[in-house]
């Protein structure tokens, strides 16, 4: 591959497929997002594609500047620049099923090869040449498959790893905690001996332990802020913005700009709980994104509810995790993150099993809408049937189904898929949506 | 009673018969899904192990539970369970293989309920801790079969069964080596039809059928003619003998296969000395070759290849075949990835490939015909 | 030596009945009914040339419907036979994309031999009956969309690759007030992107030729000589490749044997209705 150009922000297509944001916090995001990318080619550290597997923390350690291509895919379908790598990735012979992310990063690095630098139309200058990749079989197998054949087109070294969870239904027994928690851990060991062998240089524990210890705090004013948001009426903070403020979760984890973004928004959150500023005028209906990764090609079509009185007030799709305390016991910084997720796995067996829900969501539906319809005072419930993501759209039928047996909230079914736009047909959505809430009014005039 | 391949055809055409008649004699029926759950635990146990498989029948029942955008051999599997063919399976093994399967677990355990179920995680690396949690997680399978075989599988006992699933495997490879001479012994349709059969019997009856099947081909006159083409055929789950048929209809010889009821299933042996779980947690993490599991490899690009590919090529070679088809079922998300590299590294080596992309249903492998007849026609 | 080449598409049936040159070639008309009736239009090749049918050395069936063709010596893929074709006619093509009414394939081509293909059949987004339907929902008569689409200032963009949700979003673009010409630009360039990217994957190489029934269709050629960004080819009857090639490979059929010394393998073949219902 060639000399790296000079980040430049690329042209906004004329279109808006993005949506307005009601949140202070939302609006920030975009500035972070494009830092990323320019951080990576500006400051001169050592670059990882990396994908998220919740261990970003380790990359800050490290002071290695990690670029996430899933989320640059994400970034590229908001643009609606994507097509050109899905295409791209497509005539090497890549499925029009497989992950439209994989798609799209495979192809960036495939055109790259192809024309000798970066494409023009890449947003936010491209994504720079990494020193090595990291996956893991955290979420989907995508996420190890897929660096794996970046081979073809970067020689890069690539190091995955196992984050393995049990079924949810046992996670609370001693002997599986054990064995899973030894084995993510030596793991995660393994990660770490890579990145030490990649960069020449050892891990500074210390380090990595206060930064552990501020991603701990970080998860926990994640997770307020947005159950907080979730409750209110009205709404102050809906999906869309929330699809936009999990970015410093996922992708900055660690940082100290992440831990303050969650304090700003915590507190943007909790002053328009306590005034009632909701994000618009009367709220009709409120809805639950139930599960499926959001439309990133046309994130606007969140406006055309509101526009309706309609408003998504949570999405359990990037569902904050509520990770226990870890004990101060636990003093390896290894320890207390492979620890911290762990039990996260078991707050949530504690939930399902006071809904009722224990040993029936064991793999499937992370975000059961049955944990959030009572307690977020829902009236309908939307799912996003995704062509190129297994991870997220098998189980949506079934959570539905526990839905409709245990209460009458309707649910609706949209289908795309999160990144390319072919699989998008904006009248159709439109029609669904309208013909859901028409659905919806006449239930309340029936129930009042 | 029928012999030889004439068993493995009425098994083929009714599955089910011989594990519904074990269960009216009091044994238990254990199902498993995928290449990887151990059977010889199951047998150990004394209970009956019997693959689940779909069928190229349209999914009728499963879309009111299973969104139609993912694998259609997953859900014609639920399909069948729900219109309960599945009745007379006492319990089920459920491997975390892939994000399919692994997600299936919860609906499956919801809406086809047995008796027992077991859900059996597989790391995706292979690394020492790997091997170490998997063989950890074949105890605790142990022990829940011991449970409800109500028996003590001892280490003698499972090695024993070990023993008698490596013969099945033996004899498999044994079957599959008379396909290397022109014409074959044996047609890949038969091949398919007898796979079927041996995995739904007891391994003892299974041993038997292979031998008797041996016998007879070893000396048949009226085998496959020979063809223009040797093929290999590259692929996931085929459990029907439609597509393969059709294949030899147009005009080859299909002598070799990579697939999950096929060579990927038998060509590895368990070890017998050492600890038998150890030996276990080998041959299925580190042995079964599925794009599933991670290939670690820190060398370049071709190394990397190699580790992951190159059996294939010794595939190729070996049974002298001119080209492959590779039949991918669509949704197939660790097989869609490995498909172009498989396609470009035999082309490489020098083997012309046919890549088809099924959505496992009989309309779909018809209108296959031309394709096949054009990759036929392009490498003669 | 007369040989013929019959070709049974899903909408058309084409015969070439040739000696050193292309003697006479009929196109039959389609639907399901006229199908069946290939022996009508293979009558209708041998009235012209004024010949027996006893006369024609050989015949080889292509197509669709070659299977059933009571009246073939061999049956071979309108795969081989479109490269054959094509190369007959441009020596120099490396690469074939036909657009027929049912599929849409890409043929790669080294001497005059298929080195690779790729085919779509299972979607008919991407070939001829995608512009049936929509010349159907607007009233058009399909020659004259392509000429029509040419005088487009700004083509729409139609994003949908389902041929269901692309016949709504013409017809709502329609409604709207766009131009016709600038929805059927866009329409073209729909098709023209969606076949493209499927013959990519065989790294087009010049010369490119179209054929089909879709390369009579001025608009569609002009989109996918954008997406390669050089000129292509286009057969003078571009219908006709497939039965040329056909006919082709029987003379070299029967010319190879003759050389040999080994009698010509042929079927059993009567001048029939085909049965295509087994």
């Amino acid at each position: 591959m060639s000399e790296q150009k000079n980040p430049e922000a690329t042209q906004e297509v004329p279109k808006r497929t993005s949506a307005k944001k009601w949140t202070e916090s939302a609006r920030k995001v975009r500035g972070l997002v494009r830092d990323m990318y320019v951080r990576a080619f500006t400051e001169g550290k050592p670059v990882a594609w990396v994908m998220f597997t919740l261990v970003n923390e380790l990359f800050v350690a490290m002071d290695v500047v990690p670029v996430y291509p899933e989320n640059f895919a994400g970034l590229c379908a908001t643009k609606r620049v994507g097509n050109p790598f899905i295409d791209r990735a497509e005539a090497d012979g890549f499925s029009n099923v497989s992950c439209s992310y994989a798609r799209i990063g495979l192809g960036y690095a495939a055109l790259w090869k192809d024309m000798g630098e970066i494409p023009s139309f890449a947003p936010d200058g491209g994504m720079a040449k990494p020193i090595m990749m990291v996956g893991s079989s955290l979420v989907c197998d995508t996420r190890y498959k897929w660096f794996q054949t970046y081979s073809r087109y970067m020689d890069v070294p690539y190091y995955a790893f196992d984050m393995l969870g049990p079924p949810a239904s046992t996670a609370y027994r001693p002997d599986v905690r054990e064995q899973y928690i030894k084995y993510n851990l030596a793991q995660l060991q393994g990660l770490v001996s890579f990145m030490e062998e990649r960069l020449g240089k050892k891990m500074d524990w210390d380090k990595l332990d206060e930064i552990v210890r501020r991603g701990e705090k970080t998860y926990v004013l994640w997770y307020d802020a947005y159950m907080l948001a979730g409750g209110a009426v009205p709404c102050p903070f809906p999906a869309e913005d929330s699809f936009n403020c999990f970015f410093p979760a996922f992708f900055m984890m660690g940082e100290v700009e992440a831990l303050d973004f969650y304090q700003g928004l915590y507190d943007e959150i909790k002053y328009k709980v306590d005034n009632k500023m909701g994000s618009i005028p009367e709220e009709k209906y409120r809805l639950l994104w139930g599960g499926g990764l959001p439309p990133w090609h046309t994130m606007q079509i969140f406006n055309y509810v509101e526009e309706q009185g309609a408003v998504f007030v949570f999405q359990s799709t990037y569902l904050p995790l509520r990770f226990a305390d870890v004990p101060d016991r636990i003093t390896d910084p290894l320890e207390r993150m492979v620890h911290s997720r762990y039990e996260a796995a078991i707050s949530r067996a504690e939930l399902d099993r006071k809904l009722g829900l224990f040993d029936l969501c064991n793999f499937v539906g992370l975000g059961n809408p049955l944990l959030f319809v009572d307690e977020f005072k829902v009236d309908g419930v939307v799912m996003h049937w995704l062509r190129s993501c297994r991870g997220t759209t098998i189980g949506q039928v079934y959570q539905k189904n526990l839905l409709e047996e245990r209460t009458s909230i309707p649910t609706l079914f949209l289908e795309s898929d999160m990144c390319d736009v072919r699989d998008y047909f904006e009248a159709d959505w439109k029609v669904k949506l309208s013909a859901f809430l028409e659905t919806l009014e006449a239930r309340k005039r029936a129930g009042s | 009673m029928a012999k030889g391949l004439d068993w493995a055809k009425r098994l083929y055409e009714n599955r089910s018969q011989r594990a519904k008649e074990l269960r009216e004699e009091g044994k238990k029926v254990i199902g498993y899904i995928c290449a990887f759950p151990p059977r010889e635990l199951i047998t150990a146990a004394g209970l009956v192990p019997y693959r689940i498989t779909g069928t190229l029948e349209p999914i009728a029942e499963a879309d009111a539970y299973l969104e139609t955008l993912m694998c259609p051999y997953v859900r014609s599997c639920l399909d069948l369970g729900i219109k309960k063919q599945y009745d007379f399976v006492d319990g089920m093994i459920w491997p975390h293989t892939c994000d399919n399967i692994q997600k299936t677990f919860d609906i499956w355990k919801h809406y086809v309920p047995h008796s027992y179920f077991h859900y059996l995680d597989v790391p995706h690396m292979p690394d020492p801790s790997s091997f170490e949690f998997f063989a950890k997680e074949l105890d605790v399978l142990k022990g829940s079969l011991e449970e409800f075989g109500g028996v003590k599988i001892t280490e003698e006992c499972l090695k024993e069964a070990i023993g008698v699933h490596n013969e099945n495997r033996a004899l498999l490879r044994q079957l599959t080596g008379l396909r290397k001479q022109a014409p074959p012994l044996i047609s890949a349709t038969e091949m398919t039809q007898v796979m079927m059969a041996a995995m739904s019997i007891p391994v003892y009856e299974s041993n038997e059928m292979l031998k008797n099947i041996i016998e007879e081909v070893s000396t048949r006159k009226d085998g496959p003619q020979n063809k223009a083409t040797r093929l290999l055929i590259y692929g996931c789950e085929i459990d029907d003998i439609a597509f393969i048929n059709l294949v030899e209809e147009c005009g080859a010889n299909v002598v070799i296969d990579d697939l999950c009821m096929g060579t990927r299933d038998y060509w590895k042996d368990v070890v017998m000395e050492g600890d038998p779980l150890k030996n276990l947690a080998h041959r299925i993490l580190g042995e079964i070759m599925c794009p599933r599991t991670f290939r670690r490899s820190r060398g370049t690009r071709q190394q990397d290849l190699d580790n992951r590919f190159s059996y294939i090529r010794d595939f190729a070679k070996e049974f002298n075949v001119n080209g492959a088809i590779l039949y991918i079922i669509r949704y197939c998300d660790t097989f869609e990835f490995d498909a172009p590299e498989v396609r470009d590294y035999l082309e490489e080596a020098g083997i012309r490939v046919l890549h088809l992309e099924d959505d496992y249903s009989l309309t779909s492998i018809q209108g296959y015909k031309t394709r096949i007849q054009a990759f036929l026609e392009m490498i003669e | 030596m007369y040989f013929a080449g019959v070709d049974i598409g899903s909408t058309m049936t084409k015969v070439v009945i040739m000696d050193e040159v292309v003697l006479a070639c009929v196109i039959g008309p389609t639907g399901a009914e006229h199908r069946r009736l290939a022996n009508k239009v293979m009558e209708e090749a041998l009235r012209q040339v004024n010949l027996p049918f006893d006369e024609i050395s050989y015949v080889v069936a292509t197509g669709y419907g070659r299977i059933s063709v009571p009246f073939a010596d061999k049956q071979i893929t309108e795969i081989t036979c479109h490269a054959k074709g094509v190369s007959s006619l441009f020596p120099t093509v490396h690469t074939a994309i036909d657009i027929g009414g049912q599929d849409a394939k890409g043929i790669k081509i080294a001497d005059g031999r298929v080195v690779g293909f790729v085919m779509n059949d299972k979607c008919a987004a991407g070939t001829g009956r995608f512009l049936e339907v929509i010349a159907d929902d607007l009233g058009l008569r399909l020659e004259e969309m392509g000429e029509l689409s040419l005088n487009s200032k700004n083509r729409v963009e139609i994003s949908s690759t389902c041929t269901v949700f692309a016949a709504q979003e013409v017809v709502s673009r329609i409604a709207e007030g766009t131009p016709i010409e600038d929805v059927l630009a866009g329409l073209h360039e729909a098709i023209a992107s969606r076949v493209f990217r499927m013959v990519e994957r065989l790294k087009i190489e010049r010369d490119v030729v179209v054929t089909g029934g879709v390369a009579k269709n001025i608009g569609v050629v002009k989109a996918l000589e954008e997406h390669a960004g050089f000129p292509v080819l286009v057969p003078e009857e571009p219908l006709l490749t497939g039965a040329v090639g056909a006919a082709l490979l029987g003379k070299e059929l029967t010319l190879k044997a003759l050389e040999s010394g080994r009698p010509i393998e042929r079927g059993a073949r009567r001048l029939e209705v085909a049965t295509f219902f087994e």
